[in-house]
């Protein structure tokens, strides 16, 4: 504890005002990255595996000094996180987080990490919360029960929920609106979702519902361009990446299978300034097979990426600023990877070199960065 | 008047003991040492469950497959004499021991590894030896009950009340006279249900009881006896369980503890039956059985931080008929035939707005139809041959959209010998299994997987010793487990290609008893040890959370030794001490590649040592029995991940009873506090067990 302490406050000595105050603009939402900005460090958020009493937690990489440190919410706050925690973002001086399992919505000191406020979820707010995204002094998350929730930053209340499609995924603002992807997961022995919400953020309002590939799960925006990775049915149909045209609505009213246009195969996507990272580990009976590309999204030509020392991936995230690129991994167990054994993070640089590799705990479900 | 339990024949062949004071003085010694160590929790606690310890035979095999004997009198115990071990508690033991349900009866067993998701409602399954709950086949009165889905029996939906007996043999059964369905499982469990006395018995007679307990107990049984003093006895009975299950528990989170209460945990159940024992003529009965069980309960679900709240419900609903006769046709030839059907459904169902419509409901019905017919020859003095073959048909339908509506022919068959020589007994089987399974495909074509396999066994017990009741016994026994409907079926995890899960088992044994010896009024005792082995092991891959594929890619090794002590201590005529204690200590490595995480590391939920002790004092005024389980640490993962162990626990509980028997009637009144201590623990990771509580009951039969 001792250790811990003089830990924290050296921390938040580094870290202070790390998640700086300044809001983004409403139509610009990430800040101009200039090469003297980077951010601090990595937040990896572990959903654990609450049947098997493996909790989840919340991890720190301080970028600068290149150490982790682990569990960091229960260290400062002597209680769990809560029972999967499943999504999390740092915005202003705060750090939101959502747990699916026990339906509350966590925020915390970004410096101290104390525990400012916890909101327990019900059917007044929207339940299950799934991902975060940022805009305007308010958070908004998809919530699996349907919504999608907006919560703000100042008087940390859940002001206002709009209903979506069933089971909603990781979202993405694009121009002004919220583009959700309708995954419907939990109806999987019928068939996934094959729909996305687009909802206006001038008027927190579903703008129009548009059809997209089968079981839609996580928007992306890269060089002014709008993706979306379909995660597809394990089956016949393929887990690919899609590019949306900003049309699409517009479009679906001759053509409902229009608007939308296959990009590569994969299992697992995030975004980076120029590049959507790709990584494809498809679904096998017996074995399994990882290749990994990125999407040049200025040229549009699939590149060679070749991160090393990754024995079966699961999270992926690019730092905006330096453009370095983080990849959470399972240990192998035998020849399948282990969901219950801690897995590890590699932080590598633009040019796919290994700048350190960290041990983390079990089941990584998001990374996200400190501000500034 | 306890018509209702009281053997009405024993046939006890007497055996001369001998009187070596020497010898005696010895096993006093050992018995104490044994005793000493039991005291030590952990390192030795155990149960040695020899009830009714008649005296052992030599050669019972003769008198014990006489068709009618079972119908006469209840079995003689063989624990002793038996070449395969075997665990036995009858009604007397039961309440002499304190045993509240039948989960409780047998974790107090050797060798037996009980899953409980806690309180009356909580899903209790059992494995046997490290092999796993799919490996234990149990049976209501001789016919084998069925789960083709889950491949799993639910014990808690069997209660105590009409039970006779239960019993365990963690091998091949020693009788040969039984369907081979009985013979093609690791371990068996037999669940005798309380029988009806003979026609000429008695004309009417009926038992009323009534029990209560902590967390919204109430649980009436009836049951009722008509005969027609000629060749007919019918009995009804019921019984109806309501319980809130709503008990508290402790919640840990950090710094932070808090008191807690399970909720959404109610349930009510009912349970039915018709029994007839119909006596066509000499050496021949039918026994027939129409059951019907109804239990609609509310799931709690893990212990999750922050929230309280679950809509899970389950319903489950089986119905069925079965039919068993025999005939003994000469002295030399008897026959057997068994006839059943059994339906039941499965109904889960769970509410959130995040399913679609806001409910997830998926309803499962599964059918059996089961027929077993048995020859038995004893063709010379000794030598006792057996062929049963039993055909049954299975099927599993349901209302998710992926149903592939599966269905299963199994043919299975077995030739048993059994041969007792002066003071040697060996048995040998052969089983051979024929399943033929048929799907329906997504591509709309019909599937088929057609599966046969031999699966031998060899069992031989010596009594090395004229005059000495010790046996030395060793077995062997290969078997196979088929893979479950929803290992195979069930869209997004199961595996049409999986293979059985073949395993090996060897025992080897002592067993010893003692008679009368000045307070001592008998004793017994048995230690075993055991090697087994389990290949092509069925062990589910998650891909993610919503995609698992199940393979065959396990193999594990498990090693064992179960002692059991059984005793009973005669102070005066109405004065007297039981004392029964087992210990288990199970070595279960998996064995799959060095390469793994859990490479001889310890199976998950498997305790290294567990074990059981009962003390009893039976008197005229209140009979007391104390009785204690102890589990040591297990971890939830195979891998052993520190943060996945689960505390060991002890848990001890206190029975008082006292029966009143009047002219034609008897009141038995007994009160239990079960957790004494109010230890908080888990069986299974989340699921808190209930603290301290209580149960009365009242019983009432002329």
């Amino acid at each position: 504890m001792k250790n811990f302490l003089s830990w924290a406050f050296v921390a938040s000595m580094i870290v202070v005002a790390s998640c700086s105050d300044d809001k983004p603009s409403p139509d610009n939402p990430n800040p101009d990255p200039t090469p003297s900005k980077q951010s601090h460090g990595a937040f990896i958020l572990n959903q654990g595996q609450d049947y098997n009493k493996i909790e989840g937690s919340l991890n720190y990489i301080d970028l600068s000094t290149l150490s982790v440190s682990k569990d960091i919410f229960t260290e400062v706050n002597h209680r769990s996180l809560g029972t999967t925690p499943q999504c999390g973002i740092c915005y202003g001086n705060k750090i939101y987080i959502g747990v699916y399992g026990s339906n509350t919505i966590e925020i915390l000191d970004a410096d101290s990490y104390q525990s400012i406020k916890q909101i327990k979820l019900d059917s007044s707010t929207g339940t299950e919360p799934r991902s975060m995204v940022k805009y305007d002094g308010k958070i908004l998350i998809s919530m699996f029960d349907g919504y999608v929730a907006r919560l703000d930053t100042t008087s940390l209340e859940i002001e206002s929920k709009v209903k979506v499609g069933p089971n909603p995924e990781k979202m993405a603002i694009y121009k002004g609106k919220l583009y959700v992807p309708n995954s419907d997961g939990n109806n999987w022995m019928v068939g996934y979702g094959t729909t996305a919400s687009i909802i206006d953020l001038a008027t927190f309002s579903v703008e129009s519902t548009v059809n997209v590939p089968l079981n839609p799960e996580n928007f992306m925006v890269s060089n002014d361009r709008l993706f979306l990775l379909s995660r597809g049915n394990y089956r016949m149909v393929p887990s690919n990446l899609y590019e949306i045209d900003p049309e699409i609505a517009q479009l679906q009213k001759k053509d409902p299978e229009a608007g939308y246009s296959l990009i590569a195969s994969a299992t697992i996507a995030t975004p980076a300034e120029e590049h959507i990272y790709l990584i494809d580990a498809p679904y096998k009976q017996n074995e399994i097979s990882i290749s990994y590309s990125k999407y040049n999204t200025k040229t549009s030509k699939l590149e060679k990426w070749n991160p090393t020392d990754i024995s079966y991936p699961n999270q992926i995230a690019v730092e905006p600023y330096s453009g370095n690129v983080i990849v959470t991994s399972y240990i192998l167990d035998g020849i399948f990877p282990s969901y219950t054994a801690p897995g590890y993070a590699v932080v590598y640089d633009k040019d796919e070199s290994i700048i350190k590799k960290f041990d983390i705990g079990s089941g990584p479900a998001a990374i996200f960065f400190s501000e500034k | 008047m306890q018509i209702l339990d009281s053997p009405a024949t024993v046939i006890v062949r007497p055996i001369v003991f001998l009187t070596d004071n020497n010898f005696f003085t010895r096993m006093k010694r050992l018995l104490f040492a044994l005793t000493a160590a039991i005291a030590a929790p952990r390192l030795f606690a155990g149960a040695l469950f020899i009830y009714d310890g008649s005296l052992p035979s030599s050669s019972t095999e003769e008198v014990d497959t006489l068709p009618d004997v079972e119908v006469l009198s209840q079995k003689i115990d063989r624990s002793i004499s038996s070449s395969i071990p075997l665990y036995k508690i009858d009604r007397t033991g039961i309440l002499n021991h304190g045993i509240t349900d039948i989960s409780d009866a047998l974790k107090r067993l050797p060798g037996v590894n009980l899953r409980d998701y806690g309180g009356a409602g909580g899903l209790k399954t059992v494995s046997v030896r490290g092999l796993g709950a799919s490996h234990t086949g149990v049976s209501y009165d001789g016919v084998v009950l069925s789960d083709l889905r889950s491949g799993e029996i639910d014990l808690s939906r069997y209660s105590l009340n009409d039970v006779s007996s239960i019993s365990l043999t963690p091998g091949d059964p020693e009788e040969i006279f039984i369907p081979a369905r009985n013979a093609s499982s690791g371990a068996s469990i037999a669940i005798s249900s309380l029988q009806n006395p003979l026609p000429e018995d008695k004309k009417f007679s009926a038992d009323i009881r009534m029990k209560t307990g902590s967390f919204g107990l109430w649980h009436p049984y009836f049951r009722t006896i008509f005969s027609n003093a000629s060749n007919l006895s019918i009995s009804a009975m019921a019984e109806f369980t309501h319980a809130k299950n709503n008990y508290p528990f402790t919640l840990v989170n950090g710094d932070y503890i808090s008191k807690e209460k399970r909720e959404n945990s109610r349930m009510n159940s009912l349970h039915t039956e018709i029994n007839s024992i119909f006596i066509p003529g000499k050496g021949s009965s039918l026994n027939s059985k129409l059951y019907y069980y109804d239990n609609s309960r509310q799931l709690p679900g893990p212990v999750k931080y922050y929230v309280n709240e679950s809509h899970e419900k389950l319903h489950d609903r089986n119905f069925f008929f079965q039919s068993r006769y025999r005939n003994r046709l000469s002295s030399v030839v008897s026959i057997a035939a068994i006839a059943k059907f059994n339906w039941s459904s499965s109904r889960y169902s769970d509410k959130a707005e995040s399913y679609p419509n806001g409910f997830l409901d998926q309803y499962y019905i599964q059918r059996e139809v089961y027929s077993s017919g048995a020859l038995l020859i004893l063709p010379m003095t000794g030598l006792s041959l057996d062929y049963s073959a039993d055909w049954f048909f299975n099927n599993l339908s349901s209302n998710l959209p992926s149903d592939s509506r599966p269905y299963r022919h199994s043919v299975l068959q077995t030739f048993s010998a059994k041969y007792n020589i002066g003071p040697v007994t060996i048995l040998g089987r052969m089983l051979y299994s024929l399943y033929l399974d048929r799907w329906q495909e997504k591509t709309g074509k019909k599937g088929r997987k057609d599966f046969n396999r031999f699966s031998p066994s060899l069992a031989i017990s010596v009594s090395p010793f004229k005059n000495i009741p010790l046996y030395v016994r060793a077995s062997y026994k290969n078997i196979y487990r088929m893979p479950t409907f929803n290992e195979l079926y069930f869209d997004n995890y199961g595996s049409t290609s999986l293979q059985p899960e073949i395993t090996d088992q060897l025992n080897i044994g002592f067993t010893f008893s003692s008679p009368s010896l000045g307070v001592l009024e008998n004793l017994s005792a048995t230690i075993d040890g055991y090697y087994n082995s389990v290949r092509n092991k069925i062990v589910a891959i998650p891909y993610n959370l919503f995609k698992w594929t199940m393979t065959n890619l396990g193999k594990a090794r498990i090693f064992g030794l179960d002692i059991s002590l059984d005793s009973k201590f005669k102070i005066n005529t109405s004065h007297s001490i039981l004392f029964t204690a087992s210990y288990s200590y199970q070595r279960a490595q998996p064995r799959t590649s060095p390469d793994m995480l859990d490479w001889m590391k310890q199976i998950a939920y498997t305790p290294l040592n567990s074990g059981s002790a009962s003390i009893s004092w039976l008197n005229p005024w209140v009979s007391i029995a104390v009785h204690t389980t102890t589990v040591s640490a297990r971890y939830t993962t195979s891998s052993n991940l520190p943060s996945t162990r689960i505390a060991g626990y002890g848990e001890t509980g206190l029975a008082f009873f006292h029966t009143f028997s009047f002219h034609k009637s008897s009141l038995e009144l007994r009160a239990d506090i079960l957790n004494l201590f109010d230890k908080q623990y888990e069986v299974v990771a989340k699921y808190p067990m209930p603290g301290r509580n209580w149960t009365a009951s009242i019983r009432y039969s002329f």
